[in-house]
């Protein structure tokens, strides 16, 4: 499978890798973008299996992100990774369609509770 | 303006302990001697703006923050680093502690990206926790309106 990476931060991207293959998803290949724009270009070309985005990004947010590939009619399965978990912004990323957000700071638990379903 | 959203020293140091056990993988022990004038320190800071204007700073120094930077790469001290991956590291950490104090003060408050740059001094914090890490002092401030300026623009954005 397939997973694309989102975070303006090359360093969280790292760490967001990290984390996956200490849950257990280490052997799937990995797509990085730097930003919301980068991201929307590399769903097309790569076609991933699932997008793990970042929240607050230059030049386009993960929300952004999200709706933009909703209505290019991509249903490719998108969870956030973000440093807001707040009531709110799962509420809108949920009616946006994202399976799941994943606050920061989080641990390989956290995230093999939230990929389990999604990756099995 | 700000309203009368507050956010307390134990709340800030909760966040401090969960961000250093995820992204550092240690705990935050204080550090208590007085912390020393630095005026070659790194600064990340996030400002919030909405319902609760202000700011959250972690600063230290440059030979700290390439330190951290390596810790949460995974990169041992032979390898080379370039100086935007310390300021994106100094930068998320201040992006993560930002984002749970914004949740923390509830309200409907914007969180920007992470500006690094050369600390500056002479803004006294709502709450201030020095962490020490390897024998330094990592600073974590949060500013509220009135004690802050507008981070600083013209630096290295990181988030």
């Amino acid at each position: 499978m397939k997973i694309l990476i989102a975070d303006d931060s090359r360093v969280m991207r790292q760490i967001v890798l990290r984390t996956l293959r200490q849950a257990g998803y280490g052997g799937h290949d990995i797509v990085e973008a730097e930003d919301g724009q980068d991201a929307l270009t590399k769903v097309g070309e790569h076609q991933p299996d699932l997008v793990l985005s970042d929240w607050n990004m230059p030049n386009k947010t993960g929300i952004e992100l999200l709706r933009d590939l909703r209505a290019q009619g991509s249903t490719v399965p998108f969870g956030f990774v973000t440093s807001e978990g707040s009531p709110e912004m799962r509420e809108l990323a949920e009616q946006a369609g994202a399976m799941f957000l994943i606050a920061k700071p989080f641990t390989a638990d956290t995230f093999d509770a939230a990929l389990s379903g999604v990756l099995a | 303006m700000s309203t009368s959203l507050e956010i307390e020293a134990e709340v800030v140091t909760s966040i401090v302990d969960q961000v250093w056990e995820s992204l550092l993988g240690s705990g935050a022990p204080e550090w208590h001697p007085d912390l020393p004038a630095d005026p070659a320190g790194l600064a990340a800071e996030v400002a919030l703006r909405g319902d609760w204007n202000g700011s959250v700073r972690v600063s230290c120094d440059p030979t700290t923050a390439d330190r951290l930077a390596r810790t949460m790469l995974a990169v041992g001290p032979d390898h080379p680093l370039p100086e935007d991956d310390v300021h994106d590291a100094l930068g998320e950490v201040a992006n993560v502690v930002g984002g749970n104090v914004k949740g923390a003060l509830g309200g409907d408050t914007s969180l920007g990206l992470p500006v690094v740059a050369v600390r500056t001094d002479g803004r006294t914090p709502v709450t201030r926790r020095a962490v020490a890490w390897h024998g330094a002092p990592v600073v974590v401030e949060v500013f509220g309106d009135g004690d802050s300026t507008p981070p600083p623009t013209g630096e290295t954005t990181a988030s």
